[in-house]
Order: C-alpha cells, then sequence, then structure tokens
C-alpha cells in the first residue's frame, strides 16, 4: 500500500481483479450504489486572525453513473469544499471535521455487478477526512481524480504534456514506458487533440486554453478513476470551446460509467448537464436535489434569485434583470442566522435570528434551508427536444 | 451603414478599421477592416470569441491603439485625424471601462480623487462644484459618497470598482462609452445589478454604448443591434432580437447553440463548432470562417464574403445565408 | 532549441570579439606609448624601437589587433617583457590552483544548498527555516577575508589539518590530499560565501514553487511526495539559482583574489594582484582576456542550460 510502484498494492483486497482499462475486466458500481458519501462535512481555517468555517455541515451523496453539480457565486465555499472531498487541503493549518467515505471499488466481469455481485455495503470506510497523505495517494488518480479550473497554472509549465499524462499510468499503475506513452496518445485521442503524437511532445505554453483543458482531463482520466471531480472546468473558456469540454466530459463520464462532481458558478453549465445538484451560499448548502426539481420546483429564494439574475439567451433587449441586491457574505464574518437573509427580499426577524436546518420537500432528494420558503410546485415533465443540426437546415440561394 | 436606419443620427461612424500587429517579419491584422456606424443612443454589443480582436476594435476607436488605416468619425469630428490635445479633447468624448476593475483603478487612491481625475485633469470644476459633481456621480452609482469616499479604492470589491469605473467614466459627460467585458469577472449577481445600472445611466445620461463581450446573453440583455466578429472581421451585424431568433450566419448560429441557458428544457445542440480559430497571423483565404463552416464551399475559398442586407439592418458576410436575402429590400451596396 | 543555440552562439561570438577589443585596447589606452607600458620602469629608446619592430607597433592599430588576435587564439600570448618568461606558461601554474579553488567551492556550496533549501522549503517558517535562514543571514554579511581568518583555528588546529594554512601551496602533482590539505581554507571560505547566496535563492524559489497550482494537480495524481519534489519542483525552481551562478562566477574572480591572497595560493588571483602593483600590462591584459572569457563561456553554458530547464525560454 506504501509501495507506488507496484500497483497491486494500491487497492487493497481486490487486488486481483485490477487492471487498466481495455481490458475485459471493467469496474463500475451497480447502478445507483453510493460511490462518495459526504457527511455533515466542515472545513475550518486557523488563521492569525481566528478560525474560519469555509464549509460547514455539508452533506450529499454521489451515486455511481451519476453527475452532481455544486453551483456557488464567489465565497459560497464551493472550491473549499471539492478540495476537501479530494483530500487535497494543506495538512497544517486546516481542519476537516464529518466524514467523506469512498466506496471501495467494485472489480467484476461487464455485466456481472447487475447480477447480485453487489458488496452489502459497498461503503467501507475508506475515510477521507481522516486519512493520511500516504493513504490518500492510494485514492487520488485511480479512484478519484481532478480537473482543476486553470490548465495553464495547473500544467507543469517546465514538462512535456505527454509526461504529464504518462507519469500517472507509470507510477501508479506500473506500465513501462512505452506502453505508457501508447495509452497517453490514446487518451489524447480521446480527449480530441488532433496530431496526438506531436502534442504528446508538446509543453503547455504551446497548446491553446482549450487544448491544455483537454489534457488536463486526459490526466485525470489517465488510470480510470470512478469519481471526476471538475472545478470550474470551463471557466475563462470561450463559449464555443466550453461547449466542446463539457460535451467530452458528458460522453467520456458515459463512456466509462465514471461519476462527475461538476463544481461551477454558473447555473448554465449544470441545467442541462447535471442529474443533480447542490447550490451551496455562505459556505453552506441552501438547496438540492434533482437537477429539475430544484431549477423549476426550487424553494430557496437565493435559488430563485439567481436564477433571474441570470441573463438569458431568450430575453427580449433591455430586458431588466432581476438582482439581488448586497453582494455574497464575507465568510470570515457570517451573520448569526441564514447567509442570506441580509439580501433576502422574503427575510424575517427570525432569519436573521436563527439559521434554518435542510428540510425534505415532498419531491426525493429534494432538500432546502429556509424558513420562509416559495410555495411547492409540480416540477414539469422533460420537455427538452434536441435541435436540429446546423448546415441541414440551411438556406442556399 | 443601411438606409433604412437614415431617420437615425449617427453617432460614431467608422470605415474600413484596421489595426495591425508587426510579430517578427509577419503581420496579424489583428482588425481587418471593419465598416460600421453606432446610432445616438443605441447600444451596439459586439460578440466574438477571445483573440477575434473585439478588445482591439474597442482600443481602435479610442485611438489607445493606433489604427493602421481607416477612419473614426466621432459626431462631425474625424478623430483619426487628431493628434495631441485636440485628440485628448475630443477622447473626452468617448470613455472606456474595462474587465478587470480591481486592476484599473489604482489601489492607494481615495475613490473620491479617482472619480475627480478626469474633472482635475481638464480642470473643469473646483471646489464646492467639483465636490458636487463628485457626490452625485458616487450616489448615481450607488456609492455612499458620506460612507466610501474617503476610501482607498483596494478596499473595495470587484462590483464597487466596477461602480466606481463608471462614475469616473461619466465625470466629464462623455457621449460614449465603451464596455469591453465590464461584468465578465464579477459574480451573476453582481453582474445583474451592474447592467441594470448601465441601464439606468444610459438613459439618465442620453449615452451611446458600445458593449464588448463574449457572453451571448449578457450582450442581448443590453443590446439594440449586435455585431459578430471572427478573426478580425465582422460576420452578421443586425438587430438583437432579429439576430439571435434567426442568425444568418453559420458562425453565429454556433455561437448561439453552444451557449448555455440556465434552464434544463433548453435545447442541447450534440453538433458543436469543431476545432479552434486558426492564426490571425495565416488567416484563411476568401471567408475567414471557411475551415470550420460546415457549409463552406470552393466559393467561400477564393471570394472574400460582402456584407449584404437581409432585412432591415440586418447584415451578413456569408456566401450561403442560413437566412434568405430579401432582393428588394437589399440596393447594392448598402454598406459603406 | 536549435534556433535559441544558434541565437546564443551568435551572442556569445559577438561578446568575446567585443572582449578581446577592449582587451586589446588595455596597453594602447594607458599614457604614454605601449613600449613605455611594456617595459615600464626598464623603458631605453633602443629597447623601444626593438620592441615596436618586434611587436609590430608601427603598424597600423587594426593591423596590431588582428596579429593579436591571432596569435591569442593558438594560445601564444608572448615574452613577458618584464620578467623574461612566456606569459603562457605564467598562467599555466596560475591557472590550475584558481580553476580547483572555484570547481570545488561551487560544487560544495550547490551540494549543501540544494538539500538545506530543501529541507526548509519543505517547512517554510518553522524551526529549521527559521534557524537556516538566520545563520545565512549573518554569514552574508560576514566578508571572505573574515571568514578566512576566523577559520585558521578551527581547520588547523581542532580539525588538525596542519597543511592548510602554512601558506605553502601543493600542487596536486604532489599528490590530491596534500593538495587538498593545503586548499582546505580558502575552499571552506568560498563555499560558505556561495553557499549563502544560493541557500536564498533557492529556497525562496522552492517555496513559491511548491504553492502553485501544478504541484497540487501533481499531488492529486497520487506520486509520491519525492517525486514530486524531483520531477515536478526542482526544475521550474532552479531556474534563478543558474542564473545566480552565472553572476556570482563574475564575482569569484574578486572572491579567488581575496581568498588566495589571505591563504598564500599562488593562483589567477595573486598574479593579477600582482600584475596590478608591478606594473605587468601583458600579464594584465592576458590574465583579464582569460579569465573573462573563461566567465562568458561558464555563462553562456548556463544559459543553454537554463533554457533546456524552462523550454519557454528557449521556445518564444
Amino acid at each position: 500500500m506504501s509501495d507506488p510502484q507496484t500497483p497491486n498494492n494500491q487497492i487493497p483486497e481486490e487486488n486481483a481483479g485490477m487492471a487498466a482499462r481495455g481490458s475485459n475486466k471493467i469496474t463500475f458500481l451497480p447502478p445507483d450504489a453510493p460511490l462518495l458519501r459526504v457527511d455533515n462535512v466542515s472545513t475550518t481555517f486557523h488563521t492569525p486572525r481566528g478560525d474560519v468555517r469555509a464549509v460547514s455541515n455539508i452533506s450529499f451523496e454521489v451515486r455511481s453513473n451519476e453527475v452532481v453539480g455544486i453551483v456557488g457565486e464567489s465565497g459560497s465555499g464551493k472550491t473549499v469544499l471539492s478540495r476537501t472531498l479530494m483530500g487535497l487541503q494543506p495538512r497544517h493549518g486546516v481542519t476537516v471535521d464529518g466524514s467523506i467515505t469512498f466506496a471501495k471499488r467494485y472489480v467484476a466481469e461487464r455485466g456481472d455487478a447487475i447480477d447480485g455481485q453487489v458488496p452489502e455495503n459497498p461503503l467501507v470506510g475508506f475515510e477521507v477526512a481522516r486519512a493520511k497523505e500516504s493513504d490518500l495517494r492510494t485514492v487520488w488518480g485511480v479512484e478519484v481524480a481532478m480537473v482543476f479550473q486553470d490548465p495553464m497554472t495547473s500544467l507543469n509549465p517546465v514538462q512535456r504534456v505527454g509526461n504529464q499524462i504518462s507519469e500517472g499510468l507509470r507510477v501508479r499503475q506500473g506500465m513501462s514506458k512505452a506502453d505508457a506513452k501508447k495509452r497517453a496518445i490514446e487518451l489524447l485521442t480521446q480527449v480530441g487533440i488532433p496530431s496526438p503524437e506531436e502534442r504528446y511532445r508538446a509543453y503547455p505554453n504551446q497548446l491553446s486554453g482549450g487544448m491544455r483543458q483537454r489534457v488536463m482531463i486526459a490526466i485525470a482520466l489517465a488510470c480510470n478513476p470512478r469519481l471526476l471531480l471538475a472545478d470550474e472546468p470551463t471557466t475563462g473558456l470561450d463559449v464555443t470551446i466550453q461547449a466542446q469540454i463539457l460535451n467530452l466530459l458528458e460522453d467520456l463520464q458515459r463512456r466509462y460509467h465514471m461519476s462527475v462532481l461538476l463544481v461551477t458558478h454558473d447555473l448554465g453549465v449544470v441545467a442541462t448537464r447535471t442529474d443533480r445538484i447542490v447550490v451551496m451560499y455562505g459556505g453552506r448548502v441552501v438547496e438540492c436535489g434533482n437537477t429539475r426539481d430544484v431549477f423549476y420546483g426550487h424553494r430557496m429564494p437565493y435559488t430563485e434569485a439567481l436564477l433571474k439574475s441570470t441573463p438569458k439567451i431568450s430575453n427580449s433587449s433591455h430586458s431588466r434583470l432581476q438582482t439581488i441586491p448586497g453582494r455574497p457574505p464575507d465568510i470570515l464574518n457570517l451573520p448569526p442566522g441564514c447567509s442570506f437573509a441580509p439580501r433576502c427580499s422574503y427575510a424575517t426577524e427570525k432569519c436573521h435570528q436563527e439559521r434554518p436546518e435542510l428540510e425534505a420537500t415532498e419531491n426525493e432528494g429534494h432538500f432546502f434551508a429556509c424558513w420562509n420558503p416559495l410555495p411547492a410546485r409540480k416540477t414539469p415533465p422533460a420537455t427538452r427536444s434536441d435541435a436540429s443540426e446546423i448546415g441541414v437546415d440551411s438556406v442556399r440561394d | 451603414m443601411s438606409e433604412t436606419n437614415s431617420d437615425k443620427k449617427v453617432l460614431l461612424e467608422v470605415r474600413d478599421l484596421r489595426v495591425e500587429f508587426r510579430k517578427g517579419k509577419r503581420v496579424v491584422s489583428a482588425v481587418a477592416g471593419l465598416d460600421f456606424d453606432i446610432y445616438e443612443g443605441e447600444t451596439l454589443g459586439l460578440v466574438g470569441e477571445s483573440g477575434c480582436g473585439k478588445s482591439t476594435t474597442g482600443r481602435a476607436l479610442m485611438l489607445i491603439e493606433q489604427p493602421t488605416a481607416g477612419t473614426v468619425k466621432l459626431g462631425d469630428v474625424e478623430i483619426t485625424k487628431l493628434k495631441g490635445r485636440a485628440l485628448r479633447a475630443a477622447r473626452r468624448q468617448m470613455q472606456m471601462i474595462f474587465q478587470d476593475p480591481i486592476s484599473s483603478l489604482n489601489p492607494r487612491r481615495r475613490v473620491k480623487d479617482i472619480v475627480a481625475e478626469p474633472i482635475d485633469c481638464w480642470r473643469a470644476a473646483k471646489g464646492e462644484e467639483r465636490e458636487k459633481i463628485i457626490f452625485d456621480l458616487l450616489t448615481k452609482v450607488g456609492i455612499d459618497p458620506r460612507v466610501y469616499g474617503n476610501r482607498y479604492a483596494r478596499q473595495f470589491s470587484g462590483g464597487q470598482c466596477q461602480r466606481i469605473s463608471i462614475a469616473r467614466s461619466l465625470a466629464m459627460k462623455p457621449q460614449m462609452l465603451i464596455c469591453d467585458e465590464m461584468v465578465s469577472a464579477l459574480d451573476v449577481s453582481i453582474q445583474a445589478q451592474i447592467l441594470n445600472l448601465l441601464e439606468d445611466l444610459k438613459e439618465e445620461y442620453g449615452l451611446t454604448l458600445l458593449f464588448i463581450a463574449h457572453d451571448l446573453a449578457v450582450v442581448k440583455n443590453v443590446s439594440d443591434r449586435v455585431a459578430v466578429m471572427y478573426l478580425g472581421k465582422f460576420c452578421e451585424i443586425g438587430p438583437s432580437d432579429v439576430m439571435y431568433a434567426e442568425p444568418a450566419h453559420p458562425y453565429t448560429k454556433f455561437l448561439l447553440s453552444a451557449a448555455l441557458e440556465a434552464d434544463p428544457d433548453s435545447p442541447r445542440h450534440d453538433q458543436v463548432l469543431e476545432g479552434e480559430p486558426p492564426s490571425p497571423l495565416d488567416p484563411p483565404s476568401g471567408c475567414r470562417f471557411r475551415t470550420r463552416c460546415p457549409n463552406a464551399t470552393e466559393l467561400c475559398a477564393s471570394t472574400v464574403p460582402e456584407m449584404q442586407t437581409l432585412s432591415d439592418g440586418h447584415q451578413v458576410a456569408c456566401h450561403f445565408p442560413l437566412v434568405p436575402v430579401r432582393r428588394s429590400a437589399a440596393p447594392a451596396g448598402a454598406d459603406a | 532549441m536549435g534556433k535559441y543555440l544558434l541565437r546564443r552562439l551568435i551572442f556569445l561570438v559577438w561578446i568575446l570579439i567585443a572582449v578581446s577589443i577592449i582587451c586589446f585596447m588595455i596597453i594602447h589606452l594607458l599614457p604614454g606609448s605601449p613600449s613605455e607600458a611594456i617595459l615600464g620602469t626598464g623603458w631605453t629608446p633602443q629597447g623601444a624601437a626593438l620592441l615596436n619592430k618586434q611587436l609590430g607597433l608601427d603598424q597600423p592599430l587594426i593591423m596590431q589587433y588582428l596579429t593579436w588576435l591571432g596569435h591569442v587564439l593558438t594560445l601564444n600570448f608572448g615574452q613577458d617583457y618584464i620578467t623574461q618568461t612566456s606569459i603562457a606558461s605564467t598562467l599555466k601554474v596560475a591557472l590550475p590552483p584558481t580553476i580547483e579553488l572555484v570547481v570545488l567551492s561551487q560544487l560544495i556550496s550547490l551540494g549543501l544548498a540544494i538539500p538545506v533549501a530543501t529541507f526548509a522549503a519543505l517547512r517554510p517558517n518553522k524551526l529549521f527555516d527559521k534557524l537556516a535562514n538566520l545563520g545565512s543571514f549573518g554569514l552574508l554579511s560576514v566578508p571572505t577575508y573574515v571568514i578566512i581568518t576566523l577559520l585558521y583555528i578551527p581547520i588547523t588546529q581542532w580539525l588538525n589539518v596542519p597543511n592548510s594554512g602554512t601558506a605553502s601551496y601543493v600542487p596536486m602533482s604532489q599528490g590530491l590530499l596534500t593538495n587538498l590539505e593545503s586548499l582546505l581554507i580558502p575552499i571552506v571560505a568560498l563555499s560558505i560565501g556561495s553557499f549563502v547566496v544560493y541557500f536564498r535563492v533557492f529556497r525562496a524559489d522552492l517555496i513559491s514553487t511548491l504553492q502553485e497550482e501544478y504541484i497540487t494537480m501533481a499531488r492529486s495524481k497520487g506520486i509520491s511526495r519525492r517525486r514530486i519534489l524531483f520531477r515536478h519542483a526542482y526544475r521550474p525552481s532552479s531556474v534563478a539559482l543558474i542564473s545566480t551562478i552565472g553572476v556570482n562566477m563574475a564575482g569569484l574572480v574578486t572572491g579567488t583574489f581575496i581568498a588566495e591572497q589571505v591563504a598564500a595560493v599562488p593562483g589567477i588571483g595573486s598574479s593579477l594582484v600582482g600584475a596590478i602593483f608591478q606594473p605587468d600590462y601583458q600579464l594584465l591584459q592576458a590574465i583579464v582576456l582569460v579569465t573573462a572569457t573563461i566567465v562568458i563561456v561558464v555563462n553562456f553554458g548556463l544559459d543553454l542550460l537554463t533554457g533546456y530547464i524552462d523550454p519557454r525560454i528557449s521556445r518564444d
């Protein structure tokens, strides 16, 4: 377990079936099996000016094959949360309370999992919150991988991108140099990089922003993780490139039965690409549930305000946006009651004094934290139709 | 530009604007010949992806970037001919607001002095009159001058800094504002506040706006007309409602389909624009978009498409527009 | 990389030409005629006439330069008219101990600075880092000759290395061990001086590199801390260190001169001082030319190394 050179030691107990993607063994849990359970997690930074609780009492679950979005503005704690879930917070000056459990890797022949070979409780405690870095290393890359926000700063500027991809394969899966290179080029092809052999030898600064993000994704995918944590993967990219990257992530998620945690500030990114979303504000979950329930049946006024202040293409020009007065809360100085109360038009005295806890709605898995929630609404059935292709309906005259 | 708009008064007239940069021995044409007018009191949105030249265009209009060729006329003054003091005087009529609100304000100056800078620079007002102007401006942009006037710029958040930038840009009562990605660094809730503020002030001061941004939804919400730019040239320009409903240029359509709506029922376009823009060092022959266009033919490679009019003020530079050209409404050479 | 190499190489040639012109002009820019400068107190009209003819000083300046350059390129520095010896042989004696001093002190200081800086940077502002910082800051303010004086007693008596500090340099040909013993004090002194600078530069760079996002990304791949340090952090952190070595090279010329003087090593530094006080302008010219060329060539090598380490520099 402590020797990273022998891949069979990475995953205790189930090492026999550990195999790279491409063999007949494939790893996936039965649908709906919980993969990641976050239970009452808080992250506290100990600073010279006192303790700062950036993330407070977060609980949610990510099931296998599920895409969960975490949405929040700056200061909502979403980035701290994603680092906490990875166990990537610095070891000094940070305390993580609560428990973060990963399901152990479940290996079976393709299809076997559905035939009853489900371990009774796949969530046998890999406890991220209390794990040593040496233990976390056995999970990183192989079980859970991360796509970072800014590929310019998160790729090593003095290493060829090929080496950065194959490194994980060589160190974690014990591949030979030649095999790792072959696999890395395969990965570059999969993430849609043209002339991958050439790009293998490129340095990050020789690639465009979109290409760099594709490389980031290839690095994250290299060791076949089951959970991909994508922290603002498309922020700073152009719209057409953003669409390419999101489509790529979705495609890979389906192909490899991954679970994806998509952290973003952009409601547009999560609207059509997630199964469930978690809305964060002031370091807490203020609403979570199935994506459609949250978009159409939200109960928390913040969710409503966020939706209404987002400009829409379907708005006519000069249409007035609904605004949220004030600005996002200062995490150093949170109000005693509901963090959103100072900006909320429905706030009462109680909201300022007492913090609301998450409360279930009649929709399954849909929770909100509010003393004066919006009235319950029925979520309309999905009506989405995929649009026609460009070029087919073009008019030629 | 279009005869049907002749009843409106043109404030800014741009003809054949070109900006070229030398890179070693090669020449990058960042802006490769733009013709457009901005009418008094309207907002023209300028969208495009990074590197398309939209920011350079804004800077060239202010002559912060020296245009290689072309003319820019503000009212009756041809500012591309001006130099020195006359140019600076003309620039008073046009102000620019930048993307990064925090770095575009000097962190060690007081808010009051930042806003008063243009006034002091032009010695436009002194003493009590100056104080009153600053007080009014700060109040208008939603910053209480009694509480915040003497604070330093570094003490403010991005949204507040952008408010201060707006106040400063309005100090000399300009006719026109050029906003370069002014809300793209802000949180959604703050972005909405700034956009609404901009609309209010535009009304109150009778401003004309050039709104440069990459976010199509934001541009739609503030603009009367929108121009779409690709590799230094306009693909399409037209009234925003018309153009967003019926994009005529394939690139516009791709951009719109790639834009993400905060709505789970919004249509998903699985066909996205492939690849990335070619290098402006070596733009494709003919139509610059043809290398990524699914409809491209040999004609597109050989001939640069001219701007043609589709309907009132809606023009497209494409050999095969997605919307039929109304021959009757498009007299030859409608564009300058 | 090829283009970068060519660019640096062209630059190198230009610099070397400039240096050779400056060195050549040393003699011509001095007050009086070159023959006065060369012969010094031994000047007689007859001697001067002979010298002018021998050295071709009656020829036009450009011809003189080209002839001189031709000689220098074949390592023929001519005859020293004051000591009546070949300058090349003087250099041949003086260069080895100086090169030995510089190379050994650089190896020792780097060999110590890198691990100490790494240790400090891994836990910034903890006890070890604070002590190392304090110590290096203190040493930074002590001049070399003071360090040498302070080293005498510990090295000669406590460590019992009697050959060191007896003011008798033993060349390498008479046994490596005795040679090293005789050079011990100046080597240690020069190493300390360089160590302090290298430690501070590398520590600062490594701390900021370890905070980079790409280090977090490398961690998230699940690779070991050691690998992160060696494969991901060292390379980007070493650019400033390498350029500091280059700058230090020029400073070492004066550094060795002090060390050689105090520890009585007959190296280039001592010869240089001798040549200045004599004054022996021919020797001076040769020493300046040789040391300048060495410094320039070493810096050229370091430039190439920087370009190799950071591709952003060699591929713009």
